[in-house]
């Protein structure tokens, strides 16, 4: 460790003002406090500090994101040597997935990392520390099969329009990882969705629709059997709830696994950076959306008579629930905001899925939407509460 | 500023209403002949698009000569009569709005080459997604095979089902048949994916590639066809039978 | 008091709408149309070229009838005005392009509803004389067009692919490429306005206040 300290020492002339690299103090700065907690300290007001900065509460996210990351990483080699019937074994397995993987996330650093750069440069600021999150979590969100030039697209379009324009980390009103992921799905819909996306495989008319594809669209007269049965006879993967939840099925790479997503729940929550309320909330608002629609079903083919438990372990409702909808810049900050927040962004993801005909999966759409109501959410609580308090000290 | 009184005021209004009112039911007047022109024109380019004989830069000089020379519009009621009546005076929408399929009046515009009948086009009307979705169909004078599809009005998503107005997809209906081998009618259906991935000879005739990701569209597509191929099954039925009469 | 046809004043009159006081992009007017008809670039010219012909067109009348003019009926007028115009304009379309016309729909109907043509009836040509207004009203006709032509620019490249009908993308298609299907859509041209705004602000110094 000292010797690194040295050398960052040794290089911080040439960047301070006057030096040569002055231009790129923003990076430098970057690198130097990602490693080491800065030695400066808050310049006005009484703040209270504890070791938990901004930056190692983002690496804590990254460490909490590896799990799903690694589970990606692996299904994807996984679904490859499945759908072109070969033997799977675990090594060969992972460097397929790296091999499609790796890129795709590389991109996504190296391009949003110019974006950051450009704006930290402009406008003269550090750069936000912020991005090594999005800069991953996009990633994540997206079919293995993206082509690498969409990845650019989306992951400049999150940074720019989801960020940078509201004025940078801490300001944006959306996530930037899902405003990216939304700009690709609507601009560039037959690359993220349908039934021939979710499998990197190089099988001539290979398609494999991900579950919540075979709910929305099936002929069988139960949902369950319809998704049960679906991967068996295709001879594709086994899309049976343990399977489900494990995260061996097609889908965007870090979202099939609910197990995963729940390893990174439980270090978010006992490092105390994602919110418990929220990702509890999102479950319950989830859970309640569902028995209410189960009770409407129709029948039991219906998209509706879905029991939450299939929700829960498909498409993006458990990775967007523990990394997505906890985003503290994005959400609600008073604590009966969260549970409001949480419990409308489960029910309305669900409400998409089942409902509305276009598209199977809502996880992303209810999150960004409710992302847009967070403040106005934030403000009613807070003037219920003066409302309360005034009362409370009149009488 | 001028202090005006009422009956001024009045006066004024009237009379710059007036000039108004001449001024546009004047150029109403003389516009009037041109716009409906251009409103059957258009109707027209579509109706050849089905008919697929349409050369790729025709002027609309060369469209109107061949409309005028080669296409014939007839009348035909539920059963399947041709009745009195020009085909464009009838808009399919509003018949099915407002009477009953029995009530209703059909349009069909007819290919004629060397004073033979070789096809015939119907409108086809329905609903996607998001839209409605507006077209035309037209078949051999078998009354089965299908000669060429068009649609040429719709609000679906871009890159999913707006594809429908593409030419890969029209395409693929060339040379489907809405009869099975029995002569039954079961219309022709747009699969989810490949159609070949499902059906073999002879049922792949009914079937045509479905579009990725746009899978309501694609059913919309299928329930149009056999809504609106039915209402003019007597007609190609009675057809059918004086065609392999000569 | 006769003035030089093109002096500064008049000069500046015409310019002003082009950036500092663009309807669009500074006033935020017109927003409507500029979404709902820019998804190709030839409906964006024409409704463009319509506009400038209302305003301009209005300006002049308004102008010259602005002594005439009884204060308490001064709107109704102000929109008969408009509507005829706007009426002629749509039936001359409706003869002459009628492919362009039938893309623009309603829209161009709604010219009478843009908030430019009253806007600048109110406050110009109500108490300006008819070449000013002329001046004034083409002005900011432009000021509109432009921003509907660089909307409709980038939406037909980025969204189909083609300028003017033409494509320019061919072999591109084979590497990949794929047309951005946002593009077409309304909201597409609602980011493209906001970042054309950014830029527009950012390069003109404009603060919002």
């Amino acid at each position: 460790m000292k010797f690194i300290e040295d050398i960052f020492n040794k290089l911080r002339p040439d960047f301070e003002k006057g030096g040569k690299f002055e231009f790129f103090y923003p990076l430098f700065e970057a690198k130097e406090t990602f490693l080491f907690i800065p030695a400066h300290r808050t310049k006005s007001g009484a703040h209270i500090r504890d070791a938990m900065d901004s930056k190692r509460l983002m690496s804590t996210v990254i460490v909490a994101l590896i799990p799903p990351l690694l589970l990606g990483i692996f299904n994807v080699g996984y679904q490859y040597l499945k759908a072109a019937g070969q033997p799977i074994e675990f090594i060969s397995a992972m460097l397929l997935g790296l091999r499609y993987v790796l890129p795709i996330i590389i991109v996504s650093y190296a391009v949003g990392g110019v974006w950051e750069l450009i704006f930290a440069v402009t406008r003269k600021h550090e750069i936000n520390e912020g991005f090594l999150v999005t800069g991953l979590l996009f990633p994540l969100t997206l079919p293995p099969t993206i082509p690498l030039w969409q990845v650019a697209v989306g992951i400049s379009f999150g940074v720019v329009i989801g960020k940078e324009v509201f004025g940078g980390t801490g300001m944006n009103v959306f996530n930037p990882a899902l405003v990216g992921r939304a700009f690709l799905f609507f601009a560039y819909p037959a690359q993220i969705s349908g039934d021939k996306v979710w499998t990197v495989t190089k099988v001539d008319g290979f398609s494999g629709a991900t579950p919540l594809l075979v709910a929305s669209d099936h002929q069988s007269d139960s949902v369950i059997s319809a998704i049960q049965s679906y991967g068996i006879e295709a001879g594709l993967a086994d899309f049976s709830l343990p399977n489900m939840f494990i995260g061996l099925i097609p889908g965007s790479i870090g979202e099939t696994s609910a197990a995963a997503s729940l390893i990174g729940c439980i270090i978010l929550i006992a490092t105390g950076i994602g919110s418990w309320t929220i990702m509890l909330s999102v479950a319950l608002g989830g859970l309640a959306m569902t028995l209410g629609l189960n009770a409407l079903a129709p029948n039991d083919a219906s998209f509706l008579a879905l029991p939450f438990h299939y929700h829960f372990v498909t498409g993006g409702f458990a990775f967007g629930l523990v990394y997505m909808a906890t985003d503290p810049v994005s959400a609600a900050a008073t604590s009966i905001g969260k549970w409001i927040y949480g419990f409308l962004i489960g029910a309305i993801a669900i409400i998409i899925r089942t409902l509305n005909p276009a598209y199977p999966e809502g996880m992303m759409l209810a999150i960004l939407f409710m992302n847009a109501f967070a403040p106005l959410i934030d403000y009613l609580v807070i003037q219920k509460h003066i409302a309360w308090r005034m009362k409370r000290a009149k009488a | 500023m001028p202090k005006h009184n009422n009956p001024y005021t009045l006066v004024f209004v009237c009379i710059v209403a007036t000039i108004c009112a001449l001024l546009l039911s004047t150029a109403a007047s003389f516009l009037r002949e041109k716009q409906e022109a251009n409103s059957a024109y258009d109707v027209k380019l579509n109706i050849l698009k089905s008919f697929a004989v349409l050369p790729e830069k025709a002027t609309r000089a060369e469209v109107e000569h061949f409309f005028i020379n080669n296409i014939e519009g007839i009348t035909v009621d539920a059963t399947g009569n041709e009745v009195n009546g020009s085909a464009e005076d009838i808009d399919p929408e509003f018949e099915a709005k407002t009477k009953a399929p029995e009530d209703r009046l059909y349009p069909v515009y007819i290919l004629r080459e060397n004073d033979a009948r070789i096809a015939y086009t119907i409108p086809i009307i329905g609903k996607g997604l998001w839209s409605k979705l507006y077209g035309y169909l037209s078949l051999n004078s078998d009354f089965n095979t299908i000669r060429g599809i068009t649609f040429y009005k719709h609000g679906e998503t871009p890159g999913l089902g707006a594809e429908i107005a593409a030419e890969w997809f029209q395409k693929n209906f060339q040379g489907k048949k809405i009869l099975d081998e029995s002569g039954e009618f079961v219309s022709v259906s747009v699969v989810k994916g490949k159609a070949d991935n499902f059906y073999d000879e002879p049922k792949i005739s009914h079937y045509v590639d479905g579009i990725s990701g746009a899978t309501i569209t694609s059913r919309g597509v299928t329930a149009m066809l056999k809504k609106d191929l039915n209402n003019y099954l007597p007609f190609f039925a009675q057809k059918r039978v004086n065609y392999s009469g000569d | 008091m006769s003035e030089p046809l093109f002096s500064a004043k008049s000069k500046k009159v015409f310019t002003d709408p082009f950036s500092e006081n663009n309807p669009i992009t500074i006033q935020v007017l017109g927003i409507c149309s500029a979404l709902a008809v820019t998804a190709q670039l030839k409906p964006s010219l024409v409704m463009g070229l319509a506009v400038i012909a209302v305003v301009g067109g209005s300006n002049v009348i308004i102008s010259l009838l602005r002594n005439l003019i009884p204060n308490k009926v001064r709107i109704i007028i102000e929109m008969v005005v408009v509507a005829t115009l706007v009426i002629l304009v749509d039936q001359l379309l409706k003869a002459y392009a009628y492919d362009v016309s039938k893309q623009l729909s309603v829209f161009v109907g709604l010219i009478i509803t843009n908030c430019i043509v009253l806007g600048r009836l109110e406050a110009f040509a109500m108490g300006n004389k008819p070449w000013a207004s002329l001046l004034d009203g083409l002005g900011n006709g432009l000021g509109y067009a432009w921003v509907l032509a660089i909307i409709g620019f980038l939406r037909e490249l980025l969204g189909s692919g083609s300028i003017m009908g033409h494509d320019v993308i061919g072999k591109l298609y084979h590497a990949g490429y794929v047309n951005n299907g946002l593009m077409v859509l309304a909201p597409g041209a609602f980011i493209l306005l906001g970042l054309l705004i950014w830029v527009q602000r950012t390069l003109s110094k404009y603060v919002e206040d």
